[in-house]
């Protein structure tokens, strides 16, 4: 992963990227150079880049799972992975070409939930098994920790700044 | 800590509910009372955090748009307490927007949920920050 | 006989001895050589033996392998769709929570301003709008009044008449209206509306809420906002109904003394 915490991100964007703001529950993706903003708790965030095509997309899932029923959305994670996927695949990348990175699943409290099953390391989980099954490499990811996240992805060259909260 | 510890002992956790809308906090009540906490409530920032030096709560939930004191100014006189400094603090915002968000977690803030307020994941992370 | 004949003899018998001689080690190496194949056959079938106790070991140990993970996978089918369950008994109960907090809120007071901000709070917390009006509608004069407002021009609609757009339409047809296509804030049109819904006491209108755009980070309306909304359009037209035949009667009890 290029690029740490800290650095203003207006640096980078020298006004050719649409800056776009990316709610809970919300999924983004373009065609058009963007650098999409998320803050993260123990939410995640699983942002997909295609280099070959320079076209990349991101979430910001709630909840890991969502079973069935009739209100799915973006808002669960399995949702929230799956369409990102499918969307960019509807732009024309290709799904053995796509790069992963995840964020999130912070603010954890003590260390008697610093296990494997607070809400937020099972948010990540079920990122990274969706994209193991989907064959899809995870370049680079910073999850966990005490502290909330300030994400910023650039989906046209896949390269994503964090700042700590 | 050792306050947690007590509660733990009593074995039932202590949540701070804060919103001047009665709407907001009769919500609340009935989607937390499933976890069987002890529910306290306070109707602005300023009795807040006055309520929660006296009531040493063990999560609290708040709201931004407050007369009196904001959420975000509720925030950062709670982190200066010693009571408080550590408690997970949740808010509940009705703009989602960046800059809004961001002055949360610089207020202190642990984590936000917008509204309006979704049951199920208000109990998840309400459940994640009790340590459940 | 002579020396040479007698010599001959001599070899020819050696040689007849050193054969049978040989053929006798030979079947007695034979002999040996048939124990040692025998002696190895029986090792074999020992061997033999043993190879398939230690298969069906294993067979044994692979089945029951087969049968422990038939159940783990069970077991991980059940807790996916208990929490399938659990996830829509508590989404249905999230919901149920909502109408009913709203409800109550609605019918808690006789006090007119009161359910007006009882209305707001539904609105804002519970739907997710922070542009919106209520409107009274006054059958006689064909024009609707603000009773309540946020994040809308209340001089532009503080009085209006009743009878055009969208919000004409709901009042002439009863109906909810919530726009097409469009479940977002995303419209073009320079006062979106997202929804109406007619105030109703016993099947007459008696005014509208007008919802003109979600929260920003609403994605859009969802069934249970559909629920609130029929919710709203009955309890909260009684419950102002109420209060009005309520002051008026304190009024008319004050009057009469």
């Amino acid at each position: 992963m290029r690029g740490g915490a800290g650095r203003p991100p207006s640096v980078m964007d020298r006004g050719s990227r649409l800056n776009v703001y990316l709610h809970p529950g919300q999924c983004y993706v373009s065609s058009d150079p963007a650098a999409v903003t998320t803050i993260l708790g123990s939410c995640v965030s699983v942002c997909l880049w295609d280099p070959a095509l320079s076209i990349g997309g991101m979430n910001h899932y709630l909840l890991p799972y969502w079973a069935g029923g009739s209100s799915a959305s973006f808002r669960y994670g399995n949702v929230a992975v799956q369409c990102l996927i499918e969307n960019l695949l509807t732009l024309g990348c290709a799904q053995e070409r796509l790069v992963a990175k995840l964020f999130g699943g912070g603010c954890v409290i003590d260390a008697f939930n610093e296990g494997e099953n607070h809400l937020g390391m099972k948010n990540v989980r079920v990122a990274r098994t969706l994209l193991g099954e989907a064959g899809i490499r995870v370049a680079g990811e910073d999850v966990g920790g005490r502290h909330g996240r300030k994400l910023i992805f650039q989906t046209d060259d896949g390269v994503a700044w964090v700042k700590s909260l | 800590m050792a306050q947690r510890k007590k509660e733990d002992i009593v074995g039932r956790k202590k949540i701070l509910l804060v919103d001047d809308a009665g709407t907001i906090l009769m919500m609340e009540k009935m989607i937390l009372a499933k976890g069987g906490y002890d529910l306290v409530t306070a109707k602005d920032g300023q009795e807040a955090v006055e309520k929660a030096e006296k009531e040493r709560p063990d999560l609290i939930l708040m709201d931004v748009m407050m007369p009196r004191m904001t959420g975000f100014e509720a925030c950062v006189q709670l982190r200066q307490s010693e009571t408080t400094r550590l408690t997970p603090i949740i808010l509940v915002t009705t703009r989602g927007e960046e800059g809004n968000v961001e002055k949360g977690y610089q207020s202190g803030c642990t984590d936000y949920v917008t509204k309006p307020i979704n049951g199920v994941e208000l109990m998840s992370k309400v459940k994640t920050y009790l340590g459940e | 006989m002579s020396e040479e004949e007698k010599g001959g003899e001599g070899y020819v018998w050696k040689v007849q001895e050193e054969t049978r001689r040989f053929a006798k080690d030979l079947l007695s190496e034979n002999e040996r050589l048939r124990s040692l194949v025998a002696g190895l056959q029986r090792e074999n079938r020992d061997l033999e033996g043993a190879v398939s106790t230690v298969r069906a070991e294993l067979d044994r140990r692979r089945r029951e392998e087969d049968e422990l993970k038939r159940q783990m996978a069970q077991i991980r089918e059940e807790n996916h769709s208990f929490s399938e369950k659990y996830l829509e008994v508590e989404t249905h109960n999230s919901n149920l929570a909502n109408l009913y907090v709203a409800s109550y809120r609605l019918h808690a007071t006789l006090d007119r301003r009161e359910i007006l901000s009882s209305i707001q709070e539904i609105i804002i917390n519970l739907i997710g709008s922070e542009e919106f009006g209520i409107f009274e509608l006054d059958p006689e004069e064909a024009t609707l009044s603000l009773a309540g407002s946020m994040g809308i021009d209340t001089a532009r609609y503080g009085r209006i008449p009743a009878g055009s757009g969208k919000i004409g339409e709901t009042i002439r047809r009863g109906e909810i209206y919530l726009a097409e296509g469009k479940e977002g804030p995303s419209s073009t049109e320079e006062t979106p509306l997202i929804a109406c819904i007619p105030l109703k006491v016993e099947g007459r209108v008696t005014g509208v809420i007008a919802i003109f755009r979600l929260l920003q980070h609403k994605a859009g309306l969802e069934a249970v906002d559909r629920e609130m909304f029929d919710l709203l359009a009955t309890h909260a037209a009684m419950a102002l109904y109420c209060a009005g035949l309520h002051t008026r009667m304190v009024a008319g009890v004050k009057g009469g003394v």
